[in-house]
């Protein structure tokens, strides 16, 4: 079983990216299931072809201890196990202490065993040890952080970075790449190939800003599933294969904050 | 011998949790309600500690008939709120305080949990105090998190005082006391009202605990506020409190913390005499306490001087400030075999105490290990903990210094009470 995480800015595309490849998993034969580690529960939207609405948390707030791995694991296309950790309405409660309770929850009920692939699709930055629990506990072992050429973008990928290699002595996570998720600025993808390699890792795919995705967000479905022959959807294949054959698992080498605003003057225009 | 030690009170340098502070603050006063944001064990400590305060006043033989008693109500937080907030159940719990108990007003503690997952309990409080027309407050302490008792404490009667209080002109002579110390009925406030009665002084308010609503208003009316704390730590507290009352009503505050030992009654008097300008009256007051003193002292003196003293502190000196008790002993004509640091003290603790001691006494200051010898010949033991050896004669030292003369008078006579007892028999007595 190989046991991946997403990993990026909100909004940067993690959900997206991670449905699509695990569809792509999927369209190959693989058993693939993957986790929505976000309180906004949309992880999974695009495989589901709707918005879940039986979160693990949801369940364990209604049922306890008597929650049943149907309720809380569901099937999406191509056979995709689909599981939404839940959490809080914004501004209320600890969405970190949810995602801790919810990955236990699912390991207590021994809900994913078969799987070739597992993929945890979590918020942010690592905001805090909930969000950290997916790599220092050892449910992903493969990282991938999602980022564009933006600063933010940067900074926040950076800042999982050092997540990843402060957990490096303790577990058994290290990080695969770099998934660069375009967005049209200028010099993007040599920006990413170097902040990679600043990293310790690589730029492991350049993913351009294309309205097939879009497309397939309203429609609720990936790109893979509405626009199958699409260069969009290749290019998810690849890096579905790529994550697939990856062995090149590095501890990141993180920047300092000003290294990193030097890295986007150099590259900005 | 190895000295084994059962302590009663755990050691934990200064930090406790704010929550028993709001109970304490108010579980007395007519009408109200407290309400605990926390999960249901934290309601324990309270109960203990409630429980605690009864047997000893059951042992002092204080029967305070008719003592309103507070309910206390725990929201019982579970894992499910402190991810998805705590808010709704807060709601509901007030709304079922409000229907069973009829309140004056509510007060809310905040627990870790709440204090950690950050429940908006202020917001919360504002609503319910609307929907349900009662004064609902909350304390903004969270536990232990950022709070300690007194804090707790502290805060209860500020957001009373926010709430209640309103200028009034003053009345002559009354005085509010500010802290607990038992409350009305207890010693110490006895204590403190014969000292007041010397300046013709009369405490008409006991502020934040022991107060209907009606004596919480007529603290703004106080001529003086007096505050009682007992310990540095304390003091800080009802200083502030003190200080916010002044700065809100005018009131002005006697800076001194309560009389401690006789030097200490004599320092209060005389702070208490110049802030009045009442001078004649220190002399006769002190002239009088003197002679209280020194006959309990001809008493005592007989039955304990020839013992060999050991003296065994647990309680870091934010906790306990030992100067009390080397003038007590010093009235009873006894000098210590030695001084035992017990195991809970940390290094730093320890490193304070032992500072704090030198300026104190000559007596030599042992580890707890070291001490063993001295302890093993010791006739009684004065001591902050308990020790398990319950041949030896112990004096468990009251946790709070007490006051006045009087308070120092009880200590000495329970310690020759003490010394009468047959030494193979020894047992213990507790000194509050
Ligand atoms: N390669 C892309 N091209 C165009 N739009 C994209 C691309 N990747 C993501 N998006 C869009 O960006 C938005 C945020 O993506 P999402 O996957 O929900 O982000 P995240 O999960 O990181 O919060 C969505 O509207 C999505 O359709
Ligand atoms: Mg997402």
């Amino acid at each position: 079983m190989k046991k991946v995480a997403f990993y990026g800015k909100g909004g940067i595309g993690k959900s997206t990216t991670a449905a699509n490849v695990s569809a792509a998993l999927a369209e190959k034969g693989h058993l693939v299931c993957q986790i929505g580690c976000d309180p906004k529960n949309d992880s999974t939207r695009l495989l589901l072809g709707k918005a879940c609405a039986q979160t693990v948390l949801d369940m364990v707030r209604q049922n306890g201890d008597e929650v049943t791995t149907e309720q809380v694991v569901h099937t999406g296309f191509a056979g995709v196990k689909c599981v939404e950790a839940g959490g809080p309405e914004p501004g209320v409660g600890c969405a970190g202490r949810g995602i801790i309770v919810a990955l236990e929850k699912l390991k207590l009920l021994q809900a994913i065993t078969d799987e070739h692939f597992v993929l945890y699709d979590v918020l942010g930055d690592v905001v805090c040890g909930g969000f950290a629990v997916p790599i220092r506990e050892g449910y992903a072992t493969d990282i991938y952080i999602v980022s564009s050429g933006e600063l933010m973008s940067l900074y926040a990928a950076n800042n999982i970075a050092k997540g990843v290699a402060r957990f490096s002595g303790r577990g058994r996570a290290r990080l695969g790449g770099i998934i660069g998720n375009s967005r049209n600025i200028a010099n993007e993808r040599e920006l990413l190939c170097e902040f990679a390699e600043k990293l310790n890792t690589r730029l492991v795919a350049f993913i351009p800003h294309d309205r097939s995705v879009q497309q397939a967000e309203i429609r609720r479905k990936t790109v893979i599933e509405l626009a199958p022959h699409s260069r969009q959807a290749d290019v998810y294949r690849r890096l579905a294969d790529y994550i697939v054959e990856n062995t090149a698992l590095t501890v990141p080498t993180p920047m300092s904050l000003a290294e990193l605003e030097e890295l986007s003057l150099t590259y900005g225009d | 011998m190895v000295i084994s030690k059962r302590p009663v009170v755990t050691i934990k340098g200064g930090c406790s949790c704010s929550m028993p502070g709001v109970w304490r603050a108010v579980a007395h006063n007519e009408g109200a309600v407290v309400i605990y944001h926390s999960p249901k064990a934290c309601g324990h400590v309270t109960r203990e500690m409630n429980l605690g305060g009864y047997y000893r006043s059951v042992a002092r033989r204080e029967f305070v008939p008719r003592q309103y008693m507070a309910p206390l109500v725990v929201s019982g937080l579970k894992e499910e709120h402190s991810i998805f907030g705590g808010a709704e159940q807060l709601r509901q719990c007030i709304g079922y305080v409000v229907t069973r108990y009829k309140p004056a007003y509510i007060v809310i503690a905040n627990s870790c949990v709440a204090g950690v997952i950050g429940d908006d309990v202020q917001a919360v409080a504002y609503e319910a105090g609307q929907e349900w027309k009662i004064p609902v407050m909350s304390v903004p302490c969270s536990g232990f998190l950022d709070g300690e008792y007194y804090a707790g404490f502290y805060h209860t009667g500020r957001a009373l005082a926010d709430r209640f209080m309103f200028p009034r002109p003053a009345m002559e002579n009354t005085v509010t006391l500010l802290g607990d110390r038992g409350g009305p009925g207890g010693p110490d406030v006895q204590e403190m009202k014969g000292l007041l009665q010397y300046f013709g002084l009369k405490a008409h308010c006991h502020f934040p605990g022991y107060a209907s609503l009606e004596e919480i208003q007529r603290v703004p009316a106080s001529a003086l506020c007096v505050p009682l704390g007992g310990r540095a730590e304390a003091f800080s507290w009802m200083r502030r409190l003190a200080s916010d009352l002044e700065e809100m009503f005018g009131v002005p505050f006697l800076d001194h913390d309560c009389p401690v030992g006789w030097q200490g009654t004599k320092t209060w008097l005389k702070n208490m005499g110049k802030l009045l300008g009442r001078k004649s009256q220190v002399l006769l007051a002190e002239k009088e306490q003197e002679q209280r003193l020194r006959q309990q002292v001809v008493k005592s003196r007989a039955k304990i001087r020839a013992a060999r003293v050991v003296l065994c502190i647990g309680r870091p000196l934010l906790h306990f400030q030992p100067d009390w008790v080397f003038e007590l002993l010093a009235y009873t004509g006894v000098s210590l075999d030695g001084i035992i640091l017990l195991r809970g003290l940390t290094g730093q603790q320890r490193d304070a105490m032992r500072r704090e001691l030198q300026n104190n006494t000559e007596a030599p200051v042992f580890d707890q290990r070291e001490g063993a010898a001295v302890l093993e010949t010791a006739d009684l033991v004065v001591t902050t903990h308990e020790l398990a050896e319950d041949t030896k004669r112990q004096l468990f030292l009251p946790v709070l210094s007490p006051v006045g003369v009087g308070g120092l008078v009880l200590v000495m006579q329970k310690l020759a009470r003490l010394a009468e007892r047959p030494a193979r028999r020894g047992g213990i007595i507790y000194g509050w």
